[in-house]
């Protein structure tokens, strides 16, 4: 039986599942009102008890809404923030923490840590398994944009294909904006020591770059910035740029120089660099060539006191793990918060069914079968009930679509808001329950004396 | 002789601290018979009416109409009975405010089978119209005490009970308008008729509608005054 559950595929669990929630809805429904029509006299009821009927509705779709709300949003952040860390395979940084290299590297937070030197990176990018390797630079800013230093190879794996607008930076003084970034293609500006608000806007005077392209969407927070070639934020902070000055250089040149204007432009730019003149990156983006090579490459290159190598994937999978231990507390107390909604929503029904106990009590004396009572009674507060909870699913949809524009806006991760089965789950869940609480007042009307309701 | 209606037994009504609200040991009624139930207020007037339609727990005794001892029921029969046999008509009309005039004589169209709801809707239109409502009462709070009264008698009559139960249906009305609701409510009761007729029990203390009825029992502390009004 188990066997045969599991051996279903995701879309069909979840509609059986769906089914199960739905269909003790229906049949409770089938078995209370077979025969009868007590549509015309609930429908007047509703409308005529339109103002209480109203605001408990309301009511009822909020609290749905929180629940439906906050289910999308975990999971929204949780793809858009597993996601922004795609183009990250590898990141290899001096030892530390992992989650804070990971927040610096993939999601651009400010953070001070020791530099990897010129040898270290040589010896990686020349690593036959290595496809691709970058080094990071970050630490200033232009306004609310941070400004990060890497290399056109890695500006266009981050692209996954050609730029969006303009060009990739050719000389020093160029950058690329990111997809969300203020700067037009055009734009002059001169980077700020630092991120926020301490940073220094004098400290780089002298420096002044010009934005000749913009990065498509990547759903990360590198939307955000302005990313230059690492060598001008090397240049900026008055060291060497990572290559032998004219004459010296080694390798081959793998740029051509046709903005001759520039004040660096025959300096070149990218790889290979010169270990002698490299002054250190905090982080190195690696690709490797398939599942295998990054796992060999990640155990040789974390090695103590130098080099510390992980996957930011699975560093965020071991925080979702700790945030599934905070969750399973959180659903206690959400639980806890559940039950008080249960217990409102059933003081609201037996104030609404208060509302018309004489039209109950009449029912019975002209001789309606209980089960009518029960099935007018039950039909009004479905009604209710449904609306609250269609509308609740509605609401926290729109709310956490709402919150993921304004969370993607501020961060630059691409928070994705979809309507999952758990929230429909969760609805129809709340709607089983609630409907079959809504038969406690029903009863209980049935329960209250007949002729001392006529006379009073 | 006309058949039996009614028969009571030894019928006594207390209240939850036992006091004896209601005593009648013997009362009948025949088929097309028009009874008016007098006496002083709180004499016990209304609880032997809703007594006689079994909605009163605390009865004890027989209450039989045509042989089938309505407090020998289990409660689902006795409301089903109702719902067939026994039209109510209460003091202060009872409408379903949210509901027309036309669906509220129809009432009985919500839990009737579906085959008999046209026959329920056709005839409550018919007594509405019969009752001078016809058009009147989308909206049951404007009609007038009177209007609002007989749109009550059409839905206790919509279902052709073969008994029409009142409790002082003329009590909020001027003379012209209870004596002719009076009318209304004898109307197909009679000793002769060409078709079914109905019988009729009436309490008041409205002395034109009393005096139209074929007998009268008196009320005082739920004890009939005169036994010998008992029989018919
Ligand atoms: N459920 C009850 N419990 C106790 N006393 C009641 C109850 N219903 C009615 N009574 C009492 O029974 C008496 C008769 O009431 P009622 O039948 O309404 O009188 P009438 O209709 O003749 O004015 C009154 O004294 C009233 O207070
Ligand atoms: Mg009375």
């Amino acid at each position: 039986m188990m066997d045969l559950w599991y051996g279903l595929p995701a879309g069909a669990q979840d509609a059986l599942m769906l089914a199960a929630l739905i269909g003790p809805v229906l049949v409770l429904a089938l078995v209370l009102l077979r025969g009868f029509a007590p549509g015309a006299l609930v429908g007047a009821m509703l409308w005529r008890f339109r103002w209480p009927a109203g605001i408990f509705t309301l009511v009822v779709a909020l609290a749905v809404a929180v629940g439906v709300g906050l289910i999308a949003q975990e999971r929204g952040l949780r793809q858009g923030t597993a996601r922004a860390a795609d183009g990250f395979d590898i990141v290899v940084t001096a030892p530390g923490s992992e989650v804070t290299m990971m927040l610096a590297a993939v999601y651009l937070q400010p953070t001070d840590a020791p530099l990897l030197d010129g040898a270290t990176f040589a010896a990686i990018a020349q690593d036959p398994r290595v496809t691709l390797a970058a080094p990071l630079a970050f630490g200033d800013s232009y306004g609310a944009a941070p400004l990060v230093g890497t290399t056109a190879e890695f500006v266009s794996h981050l692209s996954s294909g050609p730029l969006a607008e303009g060009r990739m930076f050719a000389a020093h003084a160029e950058a690329v904006a990111g997809a969300h970034a203020a700067l037009p293609i055009g734009a002059q500006f001169t980077p700020a020591h630092g991120i926020g608000a301490g940073a220094d806007s004098h400290a780089h005077a002298h420096a002044e770059l010009t934005v000749v392209g913009r990065m498509p969407v990547t759903g990360t927070p590198w939307d955000t910035a302005l990313i230059v070639p690492i060598e001008a934020v090397w240049e900026v902070h008055g060291l060497a740029n990572g290559h032998a000055p004219d004459g010296e250089a080694e390798g081959e040149e793998t740029h051509d120089h046709e903005h001759a204007d520039h004040r660096h432009s025959q300096a070149p730019l990218g790889r290979p660099f010169d270990p002698a003149y490299f002054p250190g990156t905090p982080a190195i983006v690696v690709k490797a060539d398939g599942l295998a090579a990054s796992y060999a490459l990640r155990s040789d290159w974390t090695r103590d006191q130098q080099t510390m190598a992980f996957f930011p994937g699975a560093v965020l999978a071991q925080l979702y793990g700790l945030m599934g231990n905070l969750r399973a507390a959180m659903s206690l107390i959400a639980l806890l918060s559940q039950a008080l909604v249960a217990v409102s929503v059933l003081v609201g029904l037996f104030i609404l069914t208060g509302l018309f106990a004489r039209q109950l009590a009449l029912l019975r004396a002209l001789g309606a079968p209980a089960r009518y009572v029960l099935a007018v009674v039950w039909s009004f507060c479905a009604v209710l009930l449904g609306c609250g909870a269609i509308l609740g699913l509605a609401g926290g949809f729109a709310a956490s679509w709402a919150l993921a524009r304004i969370l993607s806006a501020r961060t630059g991760v691409a928070l994705p808001a979809t309507l999952g089965w758990a929230e429909v789950h969760l609805v129809a869940g709340f709607a089983l329950v609630a409907l079959i609480f809504a038969l406690v007042p029903a009863i209980g009307a049935l329960r209250q004396p007949v002729l001392a309701r006529l006379r009073s | 002789m006309d058949e039996l209606m009614l028969q009571v037994r030894g019928l006594c009504v207390r209240s939850e601290q036992g006091r004896v609200l209601v005593e009648v040991p013997r009362l009948s009624l025949r088929r097309g018979e028009a009874l008016g139930i007098a006496g002083a207020s709180g004499a016990g007037k209304s609880t032997l009416l809703f007594a006689l339609a079994g909605l009163v727990p605390g009865a004890r005794g027989q209450i039989c109409w045509q042989g089938q001892d309505l407090l020998a029921m289990p409660a689902r029969r006795r409301a089903a009975f109702r719902a067939d046999h026994i039209g109510l008509v209460f003091q202060d009309h009872m409408l379903f405010e949210e509901l027309d005039a036309p669906a509220n004589a129809a009432i009985q169209a919500g839990f009737r089978p579906r085959a008999e709801r046209a026959a329920l809707r056709a005839e409550g239109g018919r007594l509405l119209a019969a009752l001078g409502l016809a058009g009147k009462g989308a909206d049951v709070a404007r009609l007038s005490g009177g209007e609002r009264q007989r749109v009550a008698v059409a839905r206790a009559l919509a279902h052709r009970p073969p008994v029409l139960l009142a409790d002082e249906p003329t009590a909020s009305l001027d003379a012209a308008t209870a004596e002719a609701l009076t009318g209304d409510l004898l109307a197909d009761t009679g000793p002769d008729r060409g078709r079914a007729r109905r019988s009729l029990i009436v309490v008041s203390h409205d002395p034109a509608l009393l005096a139209r009825m074929d007998r009268v029992i008196r009320l005082d502390h739920g004890r009939m005054i005169d036994p010998a009004e008992a029989a018919a």
